[in-house]
């Protein structure tokens, strides 16, 4: 969205409180009037007529042209403070070159005694902590085409006035629950535009949601539940309601227990099979966890400094309130089942071994460089390496539309996913595709039977009235026979047969 | 997938999949290939028979399949569908199909002086070369000298097949030359399925033979060459009569039949057509012809034969029933997944029980037999039958030409019919310079069984 004021027609009457000439040609979406008709048809290809269409279309009252391109600047403001955050990488060559998204992830990193333990490790080999050891990549980033669709856009719900307060809740959708509760305890304005999103609003929502919850650390666990719908909300707010957060927050030791006041185990081994025989606390995925302290960590943070429930949007007044519930609703577990909630803790897992080229990347190397049988220089066979797998994966492994099921064309092997399991267990029979011989009989033989019975006028009138007729005769015939029921001496029981 | 789509969809493969543009593209390949593959089953087996050395009809029908398969097998490795489009049967005498016995024993052994009818069948992604062709079995080696050639009624059907067929694929054409002109169409009028049949009923006038039910000169089209199972629309051409579906009457002006051709939409350059014509000898009553022209036998002079049982089978892909025998349901994988939408050969299935599976699907009406059929009379009529495939193919440069896939420059067997054609149409047709036709025949190449299959013929 470019500066739309500069290229739209300045409005005659502007806002809904004038009352638009009923000489002028007006724009009831925008509540303006124009005096050609030429100046209102370029008024309606203006992205700010479009988008007080959408306000229309969910109920919300239009917005001036100042708003709008005040609103237009402040979306691209965030835009690039957004990129900016994306596009930060860190590397921590101390421990194996391990990458960072997000600078939060990377503190956390830091101050994690594995860390600790790799840069002594390191010292002791030689190296120095300088800029060669964490060094800043910018830009390196890729940025989806969904994030710039996303990114590009804001949502309908914003308050018509430029806001001066914040609605809390979290960003993921779950914005009812929340919001109303935060409402209460920070007595906030009573009129607050509920977001009545559609469509594209609405994912990009989900989808910052999303970015926002895939890099957790002490600061975003925290941010996630503070931070407001509204993409106006001024950083400096949110430092502060985080820095009171933070001061006011127990925090809770590593060997402690989440969910209860157990306290002082021996080791964070001791604190989650406790966690995880007294209230059911299951971590997923155990095989790919390659940072348990962390992940640990991180919940513990979530329910100590956010006071937030670690299964549903639960958001206590404490610590105790926060317990309370979690033990009451038997809510002691992680939710892994969304893809949000699977990528909010990702970033403590490593599922690179998962793949079936990463183990085999040796081998791949192998073949292909024989296959070629050149590529003698390091540079050359890292490129073909990097290749191979990717150039086997797209030959011969199809994967289906919908992306649930995988299959090998020439074994004729198919692999489903999991969440389709029920399905599969069934053995339904193979809906195939029919050849191309069948398609075309098919389709031969079948236009005979689709072809339109030839209805002729004169032919139909004749086979009415020969029902007609047919009907007539047996109406008569039943009249006579009643006319001689009463003439018989003799009564018959019917039953009997005449 | 509703139904109007897939009428959609298949006017659209239909369309793009038939048009031949010219002898070099892809469609016309395919073509060509299955035409060459026929042409060379046919004359290997023919060469057989002249020679002597097949006379048992299971070892020739054997031989026949086999060698489409193995040499299908060839080419067009990635296309799926290809093979046998008609299993070869041969049909002795007053049989006009579908003898292709099962096993070696009880298979009849030719004998002199039978005349005998090879038919087969390739296709390629579709593209379908159906071939036939009528021999006087075992002859004599040199025919000049010692042996004079056949003559009698004997001679006069094998003439009038054959004079018919190469009149029809003259006329056939004669819609390249005259397009190239503009001047419409052959003696100002268009060819068509009336004029087709004219030339047809004339030859078996002059020659005192009768057609046979089942003849037709029709377009054809990518997987539509007139299975039993498939019951078109608006074919071009002229058919005289079916065989096999039951509910039609012998008048092609009538019932079912019209509907389904059309006798007046001229042929047309870039098209594929089937000229199959079979013609048998006939003393019997009136009654037995058709009243209209009394030219072509009635449907009910043939008869199935009452002991040898139908071998080859179609399926009909519009009726859906799921079975409860196992080896139906076998064998309905097995045709719907390997085999293609042509009549298939009980030996050609693989499936355990395949015969009982096949019964129990012939009484579902899942798959329709193609049962063996006889000619009724006595004394027991003769019949003959030609059938080759064409391609109307235009050129950029010059006039286009007649591609004869299959059944050209085979000769016929030497025989000396007392008739002669005198219509003028006719002559010019049949003469030398065609009318102006260009036609190229495809020539077969040498094909010879695997030395496995040979052995195992031998063990048997």
């Amino acid at each position: 969205m470019s500066a739309v004021t500069a290229s739209s027609p300045l409005p005659f009457a502007s806002g809904s409180s004038a009352t638009p000439n009923a000489a002028l040609f007006t724009c009831n979406s925008c509540g303006v009037g124009f005096p050609t008709p030429d100046m209102q048809r370029r008024h309606m290809k203006t992205d700010w007529h479009r988008y007080n269409l959408k306000r229309r279309v969910a109920t919300l009252p239009p917005i001036s042209a100042e708003i709008f391109a005040e609103r237009v600047l402040q979306q691209m403001d965030a835009t690039r403070k957004n990129e900016e955050k994306l596009s930060f990488v860190q590397i921590c060559r101390a421990c194996g070159n391990k990458r960072f998204t997000s600078a939060g992830a990377y503190e956390n990193h830091l101050s994690s005694s594995r860390h600790k333990e790799n840069l002594k490790r390191a010292e002791q080999l030689g190296l120095r902590e300088d800029d060669d050891i964490a060094s800043t990549i910018s830009g390196a980033r890729d940025h989806s085409p969904d994030w710039s669709v996303a990114s590009s856009t804001f949502s309908l719900g914003e308050p018509v006035q430029p806001p001066q307060y914040h609605a809390f809740g979290f960003r993921d959708g779950r914005v009812a629950g929340g919001s109303k509760k935060t409402l209460r305890r920070h007595k906030a304005p009573s009129s607050v535009t509920t977001a009545s999103v559609t469509g594209d609003d609405l994912d990009s929502i989900i989808d910052d949601g999303a970015s926002d919850f895939a890099r957790p650390s002490v600061r975003s666990a925290v941010s996630s539940v503070v931070a407001g719908l509204d993409a106006e909300d001024e950083d400096e707010d949110i430092d502060s309601i985080i820095e009171r957060k933070l001061q006011s927050a127990v925090k809770l030791p590593i060997n402690a227990c989440i969910f209860c006041s157990a306290q002082n185990f021996s080791d964070i081994e001791a604190t989650v099979s406790h966690m995880q025989h007294d209230h059911g606390l299951f971590v997923p995925e155990k095989d790919y966890l390659v940072d348990l302290q962390g992940l640990i960590n991180y919940l513990s943070e979530k329910v100590s400094i956010g006071n937030a429930c670690l299964y549903c949007s639960f958001i206590g007044r404490s610590l105790n309130s926060v317990r309370d519930h979690m033990i009451a609703k038997q809510h002691c577990k992680i939710s892994y089942d969304t893809e949000d909630e699977q990528l909010e803790i990702s970033s403590f897992y490593d599922f690179s071994s998962s793949y079936p080229d990463d183990y085999e990347e040796e081998d791949d190397w192998d073949d292909v460089v024989s296959e070629d049988g050149s590529a003698e220089d390091d540079a050359q066979t890292v490129q073909v390496a990097n290749v191979g797998p990717q150039r086997r994966t797209e030959s011969n492994l199809v994967l289906d539309p919908t992306g649930l099921e995988l299959s090998l064309p020439l074994s004729r092997l198919r692999i489903g996913h999991r969440s389709l399991a029920r399905y599969y267990r069934q053995s339904l029979r193979p809906t195939t595709e029919p050849r191309e011989g069948q398609g075309t009989v098919i389709a031969a033989s079948s236009r005979q039977m689709l072809a339109p019975i030839s209805r002729d006028p004169v032919k139909e009138r004749l086979t009415k009235k020969d029902w007609r007729d047919q009907r007539d005769k047996q109406n008569r015939d039943i009249r006579r026979e009643q006319r001689y029921v009463n003439q018989q001496k003799h009564y018959r029981d019917p039953m009997l047969g005449g | 997938m509703s139904l109007q789509e897939i009428v959609i969809d298949g006017e659209e493969t239909v369309d793009t999949k038939n048009a031949l543009i010219s002898i070099d593209s892809p469609i016309s390949l395919k073509y060509v290939a299955a035409g060459r593959i026929a042409q060379s089953v046919l004359s290997y087996l023919v060469r057989e028979i002249t020679e002597r050395r097949m006379t048992n009809v299971y070892d020739i029908c054997h031989a026949g399949d086999s060698l489409i398969e193995l040499e299908t097998s060839k080419i067009y490795k990635n296309v799926d569908e290809k093979g046998v489009a008609a299993p070869t049967t041969v049909d002795v005498n007053n049989c006009v199909q579908g003898y292709s016995p099962l096993d070696r024993d009880s298979a009849y052994v030719l004998s002199n002086g039978d005349i005998v009818k090879i038919s087969l069948g390739v296709h390629v992604d579709g593209y379908t070369s159906l071939v036939s062709h009528t021999l006087i079995a075992l002859p004599t080696i040199i025919p000049n000298d010692q042996v004079a050639p056949a003559t009698g009624v004997l001679a006069d059907v094998i003439c009038a097949t054959y004079l018919a067929t190469e009149a029809v694929t003259s006329l056939l054409g004669t819609v390249l030359y005259r397009y190239e002109n503009q001047l419409g169409c052959y003696g100002n009028r268009p060819v068509n399925g009336e004029r087709i049949r004219e030339i047809v009923e004339s030859v078996a006038k002059t020659f005192q033979v009768k057609i046979v039910p089942g003849s037709a000169v029709r377009r054809i089209k990518r997987f539509l060459v007139g299975q039993d199972t498939v019951h078109e629309v608006d074919i071009k051409g002229y058919t005289w009569g079916s065989i096999s579906i039951e509910a039609m009457t012998d008048d092609p002006d009538e019932g079912d039949l019209k509907k389904m051709i059309d006798t007046e939409a001229p042929a047309e350059p870039g098209e594929a057509w089937l000229v199959d014509i079979s013609m048998c000898t006939f003393s019997g009553l009136e009654s037995d012809l058709n009243k209209k022209n009394g030219l072509q036998l009635s449907r009910r002079t043939l008869k199935p034969h009452r002991d040898l049982k139908p071998t080859i089978f179609t399926r009909d892909y519009n009726r859906h029933l799921s079975m409860k025998l196992k080896s139906a349901r076998g064998v309905l994988i097995e045709v719907d997944s390997r085999k293609s939408v042509y009549p298939v050969h009980l030996s050609a299935l693989s499936t355990s029980g395949a015969a009982l599976g096949v019964a129990a699907l012939v009484n579902a009406e899942i798959m329709a037999p193609t049962k063996v059929m006889m000619i009724q009379g006595s004394p027991a009529p003769i019949g003959a039958r030609m059938r080759t495939t064409v391609l109307l193919m235009p050129s950029a440069k010059h006039v286009g030409e007649v591609v004869r896939l299959s059944g050209g420059s085979i000769k016929p067997s030497w025989v000396h019919s007392e008739f002669e054609v005198t219509d003028e149409e006719i002559i010019e047709l049949l003469s030398e310079k065609r009318a102006g036709v260009r036609v190229r025949n495809i020539q077969g190449i040498a094909v010879n069984m695997v030395k496995d299959d040979v052995q195992e013929m031998e063990v048997e």
